[in-house]
This record gives C-alpha cells, structure tokens and sequence, in this order.
C-alpha cells in the first residue's frame, strides 16, 4: 500500500492491490486500483498468472490432441471451447456432421450454459452478501453435471467433440433423467427470483451500478450476456445459426441499462431459455449417425469458427498448413475483452462496488489468461 | 453471398477478396492501407471487433483484423505482411477502443508493435520476460 499527499488540498490517492489471492476475483488476478476517498480513479488489470501457452500447445499437437487441452480453457464451460475449435476445422474442411450429432451439440451446449450461469449465479450472489444462495446455486449445478456426465463420462474436462460429430451417442433413458434434473433447477429458479429481485440488499448492490451504454459495449467489442445486457440484441444463435439453433424456438434477453442488475437479469432469463432449448431438442432429436469419419487432416486454408459461448463469441483462428499440426490457433477470450475492459467502464464507481461489477463481469481465469 | 462480396470489394477497392466460408471473407490489403480499410469498415457498418492478431509467415509478419457486422451474420478477416525483423503497424485504437486490448496481447506473444498505441505493455507474460514465444523461432 502506498500513499501520495497532494499539497494544498487533502486528498489522498491510495493503491489498492485487489489480488491475486482474492475470493471477490474469482482465480488469480491482479487488479491495482487506485482510489480517492471511496471513488475509483484507476485501474490496472494484472493477468498471466496461469498462462499456460495454449496457442503455442496447439502447435505442437495434432488435430486430435488438440480439443483435450482447450476444454481446459474455461473448466466451468469446457464444451464451447471444444466446440469452436471444432467448427473452425469442419469449416477449412467442409465436413459435414449427420444430423443426430448436430442436434446432441446443442443440448451439450445448452446444458454447459445452464451449468456455468449457475455457477456465476452462485459466486456472483456471495459477491453481494447473499451468501445463502451460494450453496443453492452449486446444488443445482451438480444435478446439471450429472447429465453432462452421462453424456460424456467426464464431469468437468469432457472431451466430447469431434470433427464430424460427437464422440458418444446419448445413453438409454436419459431424456427421463434430464427432465427430471431440469424440472429440479427450474423449480429452484423461482425461488432465487423471489430471493434476490425483493431483496433490498441486493437491488442496492446492483440497480445502476456501472451502466454501460451500448456504443460504449460495442466500441470495446463486447459480446454475449453483456452485449445484450446493454440492449443491444445480438446473439451468435440466432444471427449466425449454427448446429441445429435454426429450428430452435427461443428468446433473446436483453436488459435496459446495462448497469450490474441488467446483467444479472440477461443471466437468470438465459438460464430459463436454455432449459427450453434443451426440452425442445429432447423432444425433436433424430435418430441416425451421430458421427462421421472425417480426414485425418485438413487442407491448407484458414477457418473462422465462432460459438455463442456463455461469456460470448468465443472464436478460433485456425491457420492450417496442410500438415497434421495447425500453423497458428488463435483464440479469442470474451473474458479477456471484458476484464480488460473494467478501466474503461469503472472510473468514478466507489470501491464498495468493485467486487459486485467484477463479479457481474463472470471472469473466468482459464479461459483470460490461456 | 455474392451481394457481400460486391460490398466488400465498393469499401476496400484496393484489397485481394477472397471466400474462405460461406458467408467469411479474407481481404488482403497492403501495408500502408491498413489504418484506412479499418476505418472504411467501421463507416460502412463492420462495428464489431473480433480480435487483432498475427501469423509469424517465417519471412514475413502477417498481421490481421477481424470484424464484423451488427445487425446481419458474417465477417471480414482483414490482412497484411509487414517486415518481421521490424514489425511496425499503426494502432488501431482511434478506431476501436477495443483493439487495445488485443494490441496488447499481440505484441506480448508476437513482438508486432503497434504505433500510437497509449500502453503497449507485455500482458500475460511478466514483464521481464525476453522474447516472443508465438514466434516460430522461439527457443524454449
């Protein structure tokens, strides 16, 4: 902690070291804040403490090495990341996937999204000083990992996607099992609504926090849940339909302000649209393949694959050489964009807040630092 | 589709258009023309920064831009190769807020220094750190 007196008026400027060992920052960050009494005046985001090189990883592996290390990426929603990868090689190889395995990405997917926004949900209300709803959240996170286990065999690093398809069919009964599961979250979703939309506590903490307009969101290049939580209507589903989302009946919320309760919101009424997904992909999946034998390796080309992570566009830069290792991955972090961002939207919000905008912000340490 | 591309080759007359697919284009453009082509994207519509990276090419540096529309699907990867011993681009910032970020990282990993960039400093690696690791000559 240092100090700087200004001469003539008393005003203090403090540095704060908010991390890297913090529980408010969600994995090992750094944010160096500078305040001036309560108010925020800067701040400077650390990161890199679990740079693992994963770019460089990508390199050296082959093309099915290669998905087990990045649903390490983000370990609260391996399945996109595995996915975006995928698609940007079907893309340089045209592959086709049957439909079967189209229609089991989306419930993967829908499932991982459920999954991770309880998970914020759950870290994002402690943040706040609900700490009650912490232990509901992981609770009901837990009934949603049991099916994505019995998808994958794996709970957390899953290793479900392929080129061309999906590694498992589903096992027998599990429609029976996933409505009973998702019947469980959706009841207890009522409850946390009537929790934290009464609660004094929690709509002090976040009604017009931080808002964010929306030239502002995307001028910094904002996407996902708080894009939308802006008011701007933009979802990769729908936009840039992918898998099976384009026979798929769902809504896009979006919020008002963009201030840390629109975010809230966007979260809670996405987690409701994906049990819907799942339901309706429950309902209509088609009997058939679910995966193709595909080339060992894709011609030289360049492929742009993009999924609608829960975080938002999570995106790969597949440069292919024509050899069975990739010349250059790139990924692209909503995560990183957001966190590094919080200087740009933060100034002149009080300290008392940082942890509720960070939390809104759903870091997520993997996927950030790569 | 080939409504995209016709728009494509109006904004950024001097670019080498290609489909890489279905609805994802690469345009290559030379080096001095950087700047402009991201500000005649962002004019025309493309206000969506994806990301700003680079390829290491061995004998040259291809550095890259990727955006896209708002309010319709598809994107435009933009790129240039500038000089790898002396890899200098102007910074993309005035244009987008958001391609600082990305700058950061880039030049981190790959050694591009972005000119007229307000903070370029090394980000996922500690400051100390000596070389640029996305390199393919990097010795690890």
């Amino acid at each position: 902690m240092t100090e700087e007196k200004q001469v003539g008026r008393e005003v203090r400027k403090l540095v704060i070291n908010v991390g890297p060992q913090h529980p408010s920052t969600h994995g090992p960050m750094d944010l160096i804040v500078t305040v001036e009494g309560e108010t925020i005046v800067d701040v400077d985001v650390v990161l890199g403490y679990i740079h693992r090189g994963i770019e460089k990883l990508c390199e050296l592996r082959n093309y099915f090495q290669i998905p087990t290390y990045l649903n390490r990426l983000c370990y609260v929603s391996g399945m996109f990341w595995e996915y975006g990868f995928v698609k940007a090689v079907e893309e340089i190889m045209d592959a086709k996937v049957p439909e079967r395995g189209e229609w089991l990405r989306v419930i993967a997917c829908e499932l991982t999204r459920i999954a991770s926004h309880l998970i914020w949900f759950s870290a994002f209300t402690a943040d706040v000083g609900l700490m009650t709803l912490f232990p509901w959240g992981l609770r009901d996170r837990d009934r949603i990992i049991d099916l994505l286990e019995m998808m994958s065999g794996q709970r957390m690093t899953f290793g479900y996607f392929r080129v061309g398809g999906v590694r498992y069919d589903l096992p027998t009964n599990f429609d029976v099992y996933a409505e009973k599961a998702i019947n469980y979250v959706e009841k207890h979703l009522e409850e946390y609504e009537k929790v934290i939309y009464n609660n004094p506590v929690f709509l002090a903490r976040t009604v017009d926090i931080c808002p964010v307009p929306a030239s502002k969101a995307i001028d910094l290049g904002w996407t996902g849940p708080m894009l939308r939580a802006s008011g701007v209507k933009r979802d990769l589903r729908r936009d840039e339909p992918y898998a099976a989302y384009e026979f798929l009946d769902f809504e896009i919320p979006v919020g008002k302000k963009g201030d840390t309760y629109d975010r809230v919101y966007v979260r809670l009424e996405e987690i409701k649209q994906s049990i819907n997904i799942v339901r309706q992909a429950l309902k209509r999946i088609p009997s058939g393949p679910y995966q193709t034998r595909s080339l060992l390796y894709p011609p030289p080309g360049i492929g742009y694959g993009w999924v609608e992570d829960s975080r938002g566009e999570c995106g790969y830069m597949v440069v292919s050489d024509g050899t069975p290792k990739p010349y250059r991955v790139k990924i692209r972090s909503p995560a990183y964009i957001h966190v590094m961002s919080i200087p740009n939207v933060i100034k002149g919000s009080k300290i008392a807040d940082l942890y509720a905008i960070l939390g809104s912000f759903d870091p997520c340490l993997g996927e950030i630092d790569r | 589709m080939s409504e995209q591309l016709n728009k494509l080759k109006e904004i950024l007359p001097y670019a080498e258009i290609y489909k890489i697919y279905k609805n994802k284009y690469y345009a290559k453009i030379p080096k001095d023309k950087w700047h402009d082509a991201a500000r005649r994207l962002k004019e025309a519509g493309y206000v969506l920064l994806s990301a700003v990276t680079a390829v290491d090419r061995l004998n040259s540096m291809e550095v890259m831009f990727i955006c896209r529309r708002l309010e319709a699907n598809g994107l435009v990867i933009v790129g240039t190769l500038i000089d790898r011993n002396d890899p200098r681009i102007p910074s993309l910032v005035s244009v987008w807020e958001g391609a600082h970020f990305h700058e950061r990282e880039t030049f981190d990993l790959m050694g591009v220094y972005f000119e007229g960039n307000p903070d370029l400093r090394r980000i996922l690696l500690p400051p100390h750190w000596v070389g640029h690791p996305l390199r393919k000559d990097y010795k690890w």
